[in-house]
């Protein structure tokens, strides 16, 4: 079992707004790592995220979301319990309860999951542009991506 | 008058399915169509890039086959640059696609599909999932799902890098060889895994045939088409997952057609319909008949079973077995039954761990020659490889320097297109009776695809074994009387 929270960044770098979390991911890599944390930045989801929980106490997820309910750019903070019932999310998140479901199925020990997710706009278009209005406020949401990150982790410490 | 049943659209965006079910003035069906979404848009955002690029872009196309995509292209630019890889980095290939076939078929039977047959149709809904499985299977054997599928990406990960976007396949070879301590391990994973697949024939046999009203419904006309069929064989006409030539059998199980890939356009065709952005793929000599099946109709099916029915057994001894045990059981070949997918993807799952044996235990796999470089001026390349959902083209024409002029990606869903319109077709009109429409009967339309293990995008929602469906019934006024969801 490692202490170290884990944050993972998702996304698939060719689907235009989808991306989000890759940039995210490498921007914020480095000093994340220098802050004690492990850093995963990876175009995968369901299952597959399995092998990254098992062994883990925390680990936050940063990803988009399409929920049409908040502008493009909106930086979320949200458990893995709100994506039941949040219409629209992206395939990354869908795996993601399910996999926990499946874990506690198993008697495996399932660490605490926060979600970290940016409202995009268009995550379908292949593209490795994300759209301009979410690129021209990248480095505003790579801030609060951080700061919240950093709230979970303090929280729970 | 007729009455019209919607189930919500696949849209690529939304990920749901869309059946439209026309009803009659008695409330029967009289007729369903199934929408998917077909993935647009990729050959274009190939134009002007790099053709040596392909094998990661393509494997991005989606989450759920990647390494299919990957392979394929690999293989295509072998064929741009016309240089033949070592005989070691084909057999690094085949290694690793048979530990993404193993994988990923494993994902399906007991995730995705599998819980139709394991835990049966009419298990209460919050049961028809991999927990519903689990409790059939027990703790012990769920807990084995999970490793063996860990230490199939392990080997993955040792082959390719990463096991979901490898960077393995490069023109002409692999990007690294095989370490003599990394063969031994992988040796050891594939005597796992031939063990592993047939606890997953047992699971079939005392969980699946034991259940006489499961077999009953696997028999029932509601999931029967008579259609070709297509898939790769060797040089002995056994399942080939990596490599081959196309076959084609009828359905009364008779050659139809053997040919090379790059033969691919004389033979494939497609046809579109105003209701769907899907493109039907069928045989052109035979032709576009519209959506019915018989031997008068173009129609073909890909996947696990008509992989099967197409060839003429399993290059592997116990894979042969299982084979022969399956075909026995529906009385000779080819089978048409749509549930018989999930027990011929079983099959398939213990010809690719054998395969892995094999491969595992040759001298040559760690031969450091992996790559022969190209040298050759590309313009064409066309591959191919069965993707687990089954036959899967890439075609690229490219200038001298290897920039993409033009891309055709042939995936299998599109080739299963019709069948499947077909099979949901069959399964409504023999479920849906006197306009009643509930959560069970839309489950038992839901396998009817489910079977082929659809590779739309809403696949990756539905990781608890359901694709997002919504059912809205309508009286022959147009009015929405019903709405029935499964998520």
């Amino acid at each position: 079992m490692s202490d170290k929270p884990l944050v993972i960044f998702l996304g698939n770098s060719i689907m235009k707004d989808d991306r989000i979390g890759l940039e995210l991911g490498h921007r914020l890599r480095n000093e994340l790592i220098g802050k004690g944390f492990d850093v995963e930045i990876l175009e995968r989801s369901g299952l597959g995220l399995i092998d990254y929980l098992e062994g883990r106490r925390l680990v936050i997820v940063v990803d988009s979301v399409v929920t049409n309910k908040y502008p493009t750019g909106s930086v979320l903070k949200l458990k893995v319990e709100d994506f039941k019932v949040c219409k629209g999310f992206s395939p990354h998140y869908a795996g993601l309860p399910e996999a926990i479901e499946l874990m506690k199925s198993l008697k495996l020990d399932v660490p605490k999951v926060y979600v970290i997710a940016v409202e995009v706009r268009d995550p379908y278009t292949p593209s490795m542009e994300l759209t301009k209005e979410l690129e021209d406020k990248l480095s505003d949401i790579t801030l609060e991506v951080k700061e919240k990150i950093l709230e979970i982790s303090d929280q729970l410490n | 008058m007729v009455k019209e049943v919607v189930i919500d659209p696949i849209t690529r965006l939304e990920g749901h399915g869309k059946i439209v079910i026309v009803l009659d003035d008695k409330g029967n069906c009289q007729k369903a169509y199934f929408q998917i979404p077909e993935f647009r848009g990729f050959e274009k955002f190939a134009e002007g890039r790099a053709a040596e690029d392909m094998p990661q872009i393509t494997s991005r196309i989606c989450g759920v086959c990647p390494t299919a995509h990957h392979m394929c292209s690999t293989k295509t630019l072998d064929d741009l640059y016309k240089v033949e890889p070592p005989p070691a980095a084909k057999k690094i290939r085949e290694l690793y696609y048979n530990a993404f076939m193993l994988e990923d078929h494993a994902l399906h039977l007991y995730i995705l599909g599998g819980p139709d047959l394991i835990v049966g149709p009419k298990a209460p809904k919050e049961d028809r999932n991999i927990f519903g499985v689990i409790k059939k299977v027990g703790l012990e054997a769920g807990l084995k799902v999970i490793k063996m599928r860990k230490k199939l990406r392990e080997i993955m990960q040792i082959l390719g890098g990463k096991p979901i976007h490898p960077v393995l396949g490069v023109p002409g070879g692999v990007s690294r060889p095989v370490k003599e301590e990394d063969a031994k391990k992988i040796k050891e994973v594939a005597k796992e895994a031939v063990d592993f697949t047939l606890f997953t024939i047992k699971v079939l046999k005392d969980l699946v045939l034991s259940n006489k009203e499961v077999v009953k419904l696997i028999k029932d006309e509601g999931y029967i088409d008579e259609t070709y069929y297509m898939g790769l064989v060797d040089d002995k006409n056994y399942v080939n997952f990596y490599d081959g030539k196309l076959r084609v059998v009828s359905p009364k199980g008779k050659e139809y057609a053997k040919f090379d890939v790059h033969d691919y356009v004389k033979h494939i065709a497609e046809h579109v319909e105003p209701w769907t952005y899907v493109r039907f793929s069928y045989l052109r000599e035979i032709g576009w008949k519209g959506l019915v099946g018989g031997e008068d109709s173009g129609i073909f099916a890909v996947n696990s079973l008509a992989r099967l029915n197409a060839a003429d057994g399993m290059a592997t001894p116990l894979a042969q077995e299982k084979y022969e045990e399956m075909y026995e059981f529906f009385g000779g070949k080819p089978v048409h039954n749509t549930l018989a997918y999930h027990w011929a993807r079983a099959i398939e799952m213990v010809y690719a761990a054998e395969r892995m044996k094999e491969l595992a235990e040759d001298p040559e796999l760690t031969d450091p020659n992996v790559r022969n470089v190209p040298t050759a001026t590309p313009d064409v390349g066309i591959g191919v490889i069965e993707a687990p959902r089954g036959v899967l083209i890439h075609h690229y024409e490219t200038d001298e320097r290897g920039v993409i002029k033009k891309a055709n990606l042939m995936v299998a869903t599109q080739h299963n297109a019709a069948r499947m319109a077909l099979s949901v077709d069959r399964a409504a009109r023999r479920f849906i009776r006197r306009g009643k429409v509930s959560d069970g009967l839309l489950n038992m339309v839901e396998m009817a695809f489910r079977a082929y293990d659809p590779c739309h995008a809403c696949a990756t929602h539905s990781v608890p074994g359901s694709i997002p469906l919504a059912l809205y019934i309508y009286d022959n006024k147009g009015n929405l009387l019903q709405v029935v969801k499964n998520y």
